[in-house]
């Protein structure tokens, strides 16, 4: 039996066992080689860090009063090579765990008639839809003037784990039809760095 | 007597040695391991970068036109260096010289009293840093941002900047409305930040 060293586990002889060169430098070999391709991949998922960007250019999204609702129906892929993105729900779906930075914006307009008290943005991992003290939820609100375009955003750093999901929803309250996010808005993410 | 490779020093033996395999192969698995584990230190360090984010986890105390301080009593996660869970303000080195990314959500929910409409709340995180070369302390309000009140119901404030910071750092987060009845900061509210990169200078 071959003892192997502390940390990666190579394999070396000892002097108790029979004499076989070619078999005992191979194991080692063939152990050097596994570390270092282990390790090769490991870097090169470091370089090529999760990252993705989706965009809605045409068309437009009602949203229901006092209730936040996901921005749905994006229609342009800016950047995904990871195949994050779900464009036709609007949910990113994460394959690797990390913290990332995230960033929403959109463009509202207020096509009612009646007089719009405020807008929620907000950016929400696993769909939450509040804060909470697992700080899934980043959210800006404001009161956007009537008869005008707001075009907030909002961002913030995610800790995400492999199959959690990223959502840009929007909440308003008023009179009226309320607004209609417009047909611009983005949602990306990008990974920071692995767990901390 | 053996040799050693250039640039890692691994020991090989000369063909004018005796032969030892076991003790050879010994001595040159032990430092291709040590090596290893230096790198996979190095490596992850790197990957794992500096960063962290705290929260709120109950609501904070009531708060009106006088500037309170927030803290976050709950660290989610820390390897930045910096304290940022204290009372009154976070201080803390950094662990990094160079350029952070620093950013927050508050949750501003309504106290006692009646909020006058359009009034406003406001967040803003101060920073006051010492140059640890020349001695100069400085000290920014880098941002602040604002709900204006419609409804007097309170709502979300998310801000962001990205700083250089040179050396030993102190935050101050801090929220202030323009009316005097009585509002607070509700739990789930948060920080955060990341080391970006050193500085080119």
């Amino acid at each position: 039996m071959p003892r192997t060293t502390s940390y990666a586990g190579l394999r070396y002889p000892l002097y108790t066992e029979t004499a076989d060169p070619a078999t005992q430098t191979q194991n080692l070999a063939t152990d050097l080689d596994t570390a270092c391709n282990t390790r090769d991949t490991t870097r090169t998922a470091a370089l090529h860090r999760p990252q993705v960007s989706i965009y809605r250019a045409s068309g437009s999204q009602s949203v229901a009063k006092a209730t936040m609702t996901t921005l749905t129906g994006y229609d342009t892929t800016y950047y995904d090579p990871g195949g994050l993105a779900n464009t036709g729900t609007g949910i990113i779906t994460f394959t690797q765990a990390g913290m990332y930075y995230c960033e929403g914006t959109l463009d509202l307009s207020n096509s009612g008639t009646g007089a719009l008290t405020y807008v929620i943005a907000a950016l929400s991992r696993n769909n939450a839809t509040s804060m909470s003290s697992a700080s899934n939820f980043i959210a800006r609100r404001n009161y956007p003037a009537n008869s005008s375009d707001w075009l907030p955003s909002v961002s913030g750093i995610f800790l995400m784990a492999a199959t959690d999901t990223l959502r840009l929803m929007v909440q308003w309250s008023g009179s009226g039809a309320g607004p209609t996010p417009v047909a611009i808005y983005k949602l990306s993410a990008w990974m920071c760095c692995t767990n901390p | 007597m053996g040799t050693t490779t250039v640039s890692q020093g691994y020991p090989s033996p000369l063909i004018t040695d005796p032969a030892d395999l076991p003790g050879q192969l010994k001595s040159f698995a032990e430092a291709v391991d040590a090596d290893l584990a230096v790198w996979d230190t190095k490596f992850t360090s790197v990957t794992k970068s500096r960063s962290f984010r705290a929260h709120m986890s109950a609501d904070g105390s009531a708060f009106n036109n006088t500037n309170q301080f927030l803290s976050f009593n709950t660290v989610d996660f820390n390897s930045s260096g910096f304290t940022v869970d204290g009372v009154a303000s976070n201080t803390g080195a950094a662990a990094d010289v160079g350029w952070w990314f620093f950013g927050a959500c508050i949750d501003i929910g309504t106290g006692t009293g009646t909020i006058t409409v359009n009034t406003y709340n406001r967040y803003w995180f101060d920073v006051v840093y010492q140059d640890p070369i020349t001695g100069v302390v400085s000290e920014y309000t880098r941002y602040g941002d604002d709900v204006e009140e419609n409804v007097g119901t309170g709502g979300f404030i998310n801000v962001s900047t990205i700083l250089y910071i040179p050396g030993p750092v102190t935050f101050n987060h801090v929220v202030y409305n323009t009316d005097s009845s009585q509002r607070i900061v509700k739990a789930g509210s948060c920080w955060y930040g990341t080391y970006l990169g050193k500085a080119n200078r």
